[in-house]
């Protein structure tokens, strides 16, 4: 369809190297995740990055195994090539806002067991970061 | 060689979230209230867009930013009212982030804007994880999607503060259990504000345009 003058259309054009056809999280957050590794690698002045230690929270909406496969892409080319990548994955805890009861909820039912309130804050289990890196 | 462990604990959304604080700082410098939609496809973001800029684009600068993976067919309804609109085509990505949100930003006349919509990418999931820099989130979950979704998509929920529930006019049709639905997201989020709508009919609307109307209030008298 021919571009009304008057207003702009953005391609967003992914920056690295890579040509494949996806949609989905994982990639822009592997981006993000190859590039604090590779910036803390060359402060260290590493030549090559071994491990990288995630924590990916259950409840952060992130794929493991998609971050693995993005990775592996990614960090082609890189210090961080053949890296190894350790997840942990804390599981989602909630606390119920009336009886203050903490649970870890059985999969989406997210009703307090002790008193069936529905009300509950999350206290853990949307952990999204880089814990630590290998290097040599 | 030696192998050593560096320990980094550095949040991977940092950059993204360092991003929005910066475009969030320009719209507050311009007194742009920043409103970002967010449901999954065909709930109605570009149905409650276009009501709002008829209800509201007499008295205030309307300016909306469109995220599509594809195509400009929103953006046209949105260009036919006359109102500035930019098209973000995320190509291979499932929501907008901060940096899309910059570069559509420094298309816009920031000084000739009122409230800027933001019009995300239709995904229950991962918008609500990405911070653009707006001042609201809000998200349209339409009554034929069923009653079931704060238990799905918690996050959305948790993260939204309004929660506008589209296509009310369909529920006699529907087994959508409206009370039980608005007990589940309060107790998800009791500071939501959840409001049934139908964009087809124009039921509810006034509550949503007054809320938005008030907000764009307290933005002006902050940035000022």
């Amino acid at each position: 369809m021919a571009l009304p003058k008057s207003y702009y259309c953005l391609q967003s054009q992914p920056e690295p190297t890579y040509n494949q056809n996806q949609t989905v999280h994982e990639l822009s957050i592997t981006e993000s995740i190859l590039s604090i590794v590779l910036e803390k690698a060359t402060t260290a002045q590493a030549s090559r990055v071994t491990r990288v230690s995630l924590t990916v929270g259950k409840l952060s909406g992130v794929v493991g195994d998609s971050v693995e496969f993005y990775f592996e892409l990614l960090s082609r080319d890189t210090v961080a090539a053949g890296a190894v990548l350790t997840i942990d994955q804390p599981q989602a805890r909630l606390r119920c806002r009336d009886c203050s009861c903490e649970f870890m909820p059985a999969d989406i039912d997210w009703t307090c067991p002790n008193c069936q309130n529905r009300g509950v804050d999350i206290m853990s289990g949307r952990e999204f970061f880089v814990d630590s890196i290998e290097v040599e | 060689m030696t192998v050593k462990v560096l320990t980094i604990k550095e949040d991977i959304l940092g950059m993204n979230k360092a991003k929005a604080g910066q475009n969030r700082e320009r719209l507050h410098t311009h007194g742009i209230l920043a409103v970002n939609v967010m449901s999954s496809p065909g709930s109605g973001k570009t149905s409650l867009i276009l009501r709002t800029i008829s209800g509201v684009k007499a008295n205030s600068r309307i300016a909306v930013i469109e995220g599509d993976i594809a195509s400009q067919v929103d953006a046209d309804k949105v260009h036919e009212q006359g109102v500035p609109v930019i098209q973000i085509n995320t190509g291979d990505r499932c929501h907008l982030d901060a940096n899309m949100m910059e570069k559509a930003m420094d298309h816009l006349a920031l000084g000739d804007i009122d409230l800027l919509l933001i019009e995300n990418v239709g995904n229950l999931v991962c918008p609500a994880e990405f911070d653009l820099g707006e001042h609201r989130k809000v998200m349209i979950l339409s009554a034929p999607e069923g009653d079931d979704k704060p238990y799905k998509y918690p996050l959305m929920f948790t993260e939204a503060d309004v929660v506008l529930i589209n296509k009310v006019d369909l529920l006699p049709y529907l087994d959508f259990d409206l009370t039980r639905f608005i007990q589940v997201v309060s107790g998800l989020n009791p500071k939501a504000r959840i409001l049934p709508i139908s964009c087809k009919t124009g039921e509810g609307l006034e509550a949503w345009l007054s809320w938005l109307v008030s907000e764009m209030d307290d933005k002006k008298t902050v940035s000022k």
